[in-house]
């Protein structure tokens, strides 16, 4: 677990794997409470289990990610009270997720092919 | 007409002209015209032209005019339409390559060629052409109506309107019936172009001059009406709620038009169709968040708007005189008439290949396919113009009924693409769906509930569908899912 920490929280990390590095310590966090609640499998199936997952999923789950996060902090960030660069929460959050959905669609596009564009 | 109306309608009627004569040109260009080649220009649209294409074809008079309008209305819930087009392009980015593959391996031209294809069930087929025309017809509509706003600002009232706004629109009808998608995708690069340009430019351009930044713009809408920032808004009926639900709900259905499916089965390759998705994003990122903020605009400066439809082109016109309001103006009679242009050849095309060619009994050669488009997009046209003179309403108002009707196709397109469906099943989830859309419509059931009536409908839908393929998988008395090609398909 501490590993999987430790990948999400590494500072320096390449833009393009940024995603994917999260998607990665979800399933992984997901797979080991599975694990610990069960007790089904061994940690080297596991490792086999999240990669084969992760391989299969990835795209889903960070389209998925993005619905959540446009529809859970909406009642949080739905306030007058506080600002970010005068632009009021609500409307300051849904014009920087607008751009970080665009964004994260172009580096999926990016990866998929391999680092390149076009 | 003075001399503004002068300026402003040269402007106006010349990238109009401009754009038209590019769809007759085009259409002169085409000679041996084929089914494929008329209704989905044969696949060959590379990135650009399909990416500009589908923009033009799904952002119409409703982005350009409707948004501006809404927010001037309703405030803070009108972000729900930024989530529409960007979880809408999220979710075409995962399953729209997949759904051209089908399209291309299978020859599949419409939308309800598709439920064909998966389902193999004509009943179903034809139940799901009539709700794409039934819920697209007020669309139609809505884009003569928007020009004939267009046209009446840009004129200053000094031109009937809405007969000028037929007279462009019988244009448009002409060259979709000449060259089909081959007419409509030229001229929409030029119109999507247009569009974003205006958006973009427009909407900063008047940020710039009132308010200095955006920050200056909602310092100034807190000081006249700061229930505009928040939910639910400065008349108290748009609740996180509906927010949330109508998010989620337009999302959904944002690939439930079958004329925006249409425009995917255009591109000449899969990867075409992933880059038309980001690049999509990034034309409502650019466009769409930007006018979004001019109901605001026109909140704080007080503008004398007349029709919240009305909120865009009065600033462009207050803000700069009457060259920036023929340019706007242009951008929004191009998004109108792109939308409609697109909306005609799908209209006409699903009633011919998947309602008369099933009468025919599949005898109708693809020649006389083409024609038989031909003839229904001169009816279709007609059809709404007499809606237009007949039946005014509010744009976004006119939308909304529209989306929830044709997302009640998302279980038969997107769950079939996964999921062990039968048509009885999509067939019964559709019919309850569409019947609670109408409840919802009579009863006013969105007000009542606070919860946008896509999702109530498709709830409904998904529960009825849920609970008689729960019983087929206990009695296991229906058909199994049985499409190999499907699966063949999807296995990558």
């Amino acid at each position: 677990m501490g590993v999987v920490e430790v990948n999400c929280l590494a500072i320096g990390i390449h833009i393009d794997g940024f995603i994917n590095e999260a998607s990665r310590c979800i399933l992984v966090s997901l797979n080991k409470l599975i694990v610990v609640s069960t007790g089904l499998f061994n940690s080297t199936e596991l490792s086999e289990l999240s990669k084969e997952t992760l391989q299969r999923y990835f795209k889903p789950l960070v389209i998925a990610l993005m619905f959540i996060l446009w529809i859970i902090p909406a009642p949080i960030v739905n306030r007058l009270d506080l600002k970010v660069f005068g632009i009021p929460l609500l409307w300051f959050y849904y014009l920087a997720l607008s751009i970080a959905i665009s964004l994260t669609l172009t580096l999926l596009y990016v990866k998929s092919r391999g680092g390149n564009i076009g | 007409m003075d001399e503004r109306a002068v300026v402003a309608s040269t402007i106006l009627f010349s990238i109009t002209g401009a754009s038209i004569a590019i769809g007759v040109l085009a259409a002169r260009g085409v000679k041996a015209l084929r089914a494929d080649t008329y209704i989905v220009a044969g696949r060959t649209l590379g990135t650009v032209v399909f990416f500009l294409n589908t923009a033009a074809v799904i952002y119409s008079g409703y982005t350009f005019l409707g948004l501006s309008g809404y927010s001037y209305t309703y405030g803070a819930a009108t972000i729900f339409a930024w989530g529409t087009s960007l979880l809408g392009y999220s979710l075409g980015y995962l399953t729209a390559p997949r759904l051209w593959r089908i399209a291309r391996d299978n020859g599949l031209l419409t939308l309800s060629d598709f439920i064909m294809w998966r389902y193999g069930s004509r009943l179903l087929t034809i139940a799901s052409a009539l709700t794409s025309i039934i819920f697209q017809l007020p669309y139609i509509q809505l884009q003569i109506r928007s020009v004939a706003i267009i046209v009446d600002s840009a004129a200053y009232g000094s031109l009937q309107s809405m007969h000028v706004s037929i007279a462009v629109f019988a244009l448009v009808m002409a060259y979709v019936f000449m060259g089909g998608m081959i007419s409509i995708a030229l001229t929409n690069v030029l119109l999507g172009a247009i569009m974003l340009a205006a958006m973009l430019g427009g909407s900063w351009a008047i940020i710039i001059k009132y308010f200095g930044s955006l920050g200056g713009l909602y310092e100034a809408v807190e000081r006249v009406s700061a229930l505009h920032l928040v939910m639910p808004g400065p008349r108290g009926d748009r609740p996180i709620s509906w927010f949330i639900t109508a998010s989620l709900g337009t999302a959904l259905g944002f690939w439930c038009w079958s004329q925006r499916i249409q425009s995917l089965f255009t591109a000449k390759s899969s990867r075409t169709v992933e880059r038309g998705m980001v690049l999509g994003s990034w034309y409502y990122v650019l466009g769409g968040l930007w006018v979004t903020q001019l109901g605001l605009a026109a909140i704080a400066i007080k503008a004398a708007v007349g029709h919240a439809d009305y909120t865009f082109l009065r600033l462009a016109d207050q803000a700069f005189g009457p060259i920036a309001l023929g340019l706007v103006a242009s951008g929004g009679v191009g998004a109108s008439l792109s939308t409609a242009a697109g909306l005609l050849l799908d209209e006409a095309s699903t009633l011919s290949k998947n309602i008369l060619q099933y009468i025919f009994k599949d005898k109708l050669s693809d020649q006389r396919l083409v024609w038989s488009t031909r003839a229904m997009v001169v009816g279709f046209g007609i059809l709404g113009i007499y809606l237009a003179y007949t039946s005014p309403a509010l744009l976004v108002d006119l939308l909304l009924l529209g989306y929830a009707g044709v997302t009640q196709l998302f279980p038969a397109l997107f769950l079939g693409l996964y999921v062990d469906l039968n048509w009885r099943e999509v067939l019964v989830g559709l019919a309850a769906g569409l019947a609670t859309v109408t409840a919802s419509y009579l009863w006013n059931l969105e007000k009542e509930l606070g919860i946008h009536s896509t999702i109530i409908a498709l709830a409904v839908n998904l529960a009825a569908l849920a609970f008689l393929r729960a019983l087929r998988k206990k009695n296991n008395k229906l058909a199994p899912y049985a499409s190999t090609d499907l699966d063949s398909t999807f296995i990558e």
